[in-house]
């Protein structure tokens, strides 16, 4: 697997609590951290960004949701064909 | 940490609607406060959803938030195969089980879904169902917000 090997400064402070979360367990080691705590700052960037543009979106009425739900299903069914003839 | 399995509706109505529990959910994922369990197969689904609906950009940004999610797994489909023929015929469609393998394969809590059929299956028994607003509620322990089907 490819991976970048990105230097990060930190401040001390910032180091001294990685290391405490390292050691009560919750991360395996600071690389493990960074990762993680990158993935969450995407998720969160992304995450803002479509609650910005689906602002105004008026609430799904029931026949809305049958519909997604219908074209979910419509998806579903096209997409185990390519599985089903792949993995089995 | 709670683990669950979030279905293909939940991601595209928390993407979309803004009052809903659904975004509630995405919300406490991106806390870091659930595990999930992504499959393939999903984010199959849920991309081709997207791309169908709303254009390939747009696609794209779900396919990053997607790869993203904190404490997320993704389970693929030489994992989720190796339960198929367990439970195929709790499953009355076909297309539903390699949700519901993956739920397996992942050893998890809850499946939250608003495709009231599925969890209507005989693999109910089996598979610990819930709607958004149900699973905002009783495991988050917020107040869930009233709508159509609890999405």
């Amino acid at each position: 697997m490819n991976e970048d090997v990105d230097v990060v400064r930190l401040p001390a402070k910032d180091s001294a609590l990685i290391n405490r979360f390292i050691k009560a367990g919750e991360f395996k080691n600071k690389s493990e951290f960074i990762t993680y705590a990158v993935k969450k700052a995407i998720n969160e960037v992304i995450l803002r960004e479509f609650e910005e543009k689906s602002r105004a979106a008026p609430p799904m009425a029931e026949k809305d949701v049958d519909k997604l739900l219908t074209e979910i299903k419509d998806i579903r069914k096209k997409l185990w064909e390519g599985y089903a003839h792949r993995v089995f | 940490m709670h683990t669950a399995y979030f279905d293909t509706n939940v991601y595209i109505i928390g993407i979309l609607q803004p009052n809903s529990n659904s975004r509630l959910i995405l919300r406490e994922i991106n806390k870091g406060n659930l595990k999930v369990i992504l499959s393939d197969y999903l984010i199959d689904e849920v991309l081709a959803w997207f791309k169908t609906n709303k254009g390939k950009d747009f696609a794209s940004m779900v396919r990053l938030y997607m790869m993203s999610l904190p404490s997320s797994e993704l389970i693929n489909d030489f994992e989720w195969s190796v339960f198929v023929d367990e439970w195929k015929s709790f499953v009355g469609d076909i297309d539903d089980l390699p949700h519901i393998c993956s739920y397996f394969a992942g050893e998890l809590e809850y499946f939250v879904t608003a495709n009231r059929r599925l969890t209507e299956m005989k693999i109910k028994e089996h598979v610990n169902f819930m709607s958004a607003k149900k699973f905002i509620e009783e495991v988050c322990g917020f107040e869930g917000i009233d709508t159509v089907k609890g999405i």
